[in-house]
């Protein structure tokens, strides 16, 4: 597991604050966070810690955690 | 005398619409980091706050109790317009939203043989309104460095298109209701 997955997934167990196991690379997001403002929470905070900016279209295409890993680091590498 | 049926609803919506909002922004405010934004966005959760005890006070005023509204208008948003993903398309889909909400309480209050506590109510709440759109309007005006001038103004257009969507595909009750208030029957 890289690092960024690792920060991702300790931040997203930090803002639902759930236990960090339960948050594997393969569960959906929709059945991580039930609570839309959430999900607004969850992506303002992945953006201010890891210096990125997603937009909508971005989100689009993100239905995991693992793809919201993948948006990560493809956004960093890009810097 | 109580109001109407329609004037109770429609108030009623009013209050449940400034509890979403101070729900809304409570949230945000909390997660904001220290800087004006965090500043304005906390008076801003604290307005939409006392707004929704100015209806719950004014409904009771005029001999009602507010009803148990499960939806408001905010609940339609995320639906058309998509869950927004950062600090400026927060910002963006509030001023669109706190524009149709100026409109609405301006149409309300040219309404023939408005009750004296309603009027009373929608101006006092009118004044922090304006306020609403005009720190959004300057926080989008120092987010520009960052995000670009074109970007925002593009966001905000899209944000209107889909809130024109929302009006017309949600709110027919609604107009119908305010129709009838207008034409001093409500």
């Amino acid at each position: 597991m890289t690092t960024t997955a690792i920060g991702v997934k300790t931040r997203i167990a930090e803002v639902l604050n759930i236990p960090a196991d339960r948050v594997s690379e393969e569960i959906s997001l929709k059945d991580l966070v039930s609570d839309s403002f959430l999900l607004v929470e969850m992506a303002i905070e992945l953006q201010e810690d890891f210096q990125v900016r997603f937009s909508q279209e971005d989100l689009k295409v993100v239905h995991t955690v693992q793809d919201l890993i993948a948006l990560i680091e493809i956004k960093l590498s890009s810097k | 005398m109580p109001i109407s049926d329609n004037h109770h609803y429609l108030l009623s919506y009013y209050r449940t619409g400034e509890i979403t909002g101070a729900l809304f922004f409570g949230r945000l405010a909390k997660m904001m980091r220290p800087g004006p934004i965090q500043m304005d966005m906390t008076k801003h959760f604290a307005d939409e706050a006392a707004h929704a005890h100015y209806w719950t006070e004014a409904i009771r005023r005029l001999g009602r109790e507010p009803l148990k509204l499960r939806d408001s208008y905010q609940d339609q948003y995320n639906e058309a317009i998509g869950i927004p993903v950062n600090i400026m398309e927060t910002l963006a889909v509030t001023q669109v939203f706190e524009r149709r909400v100026i409109n609405a309480y301006a149409r309300h209050e040219r309404a023939t043989n408005l009750d004296p506590v309603v009027k009373e109510t929608i101006t006092k709440i009118m004044e922090d309104e304006k306020w609403h759109i005009y720190w959004i309007k300057n926080a989008l005006t120092g987010l520009e460095p960052e995000y670009g001038k074109d970007h925002i103004e593009e966001t905000i257009k899209r944000y209107w298109l889909a809130d024109k969507e929302v009006y017309a595909n949600t709110m027919q009750e609604h107009e119908e209701r305010i129709d009838e208030i207008m034409k001093g029957r409500g």
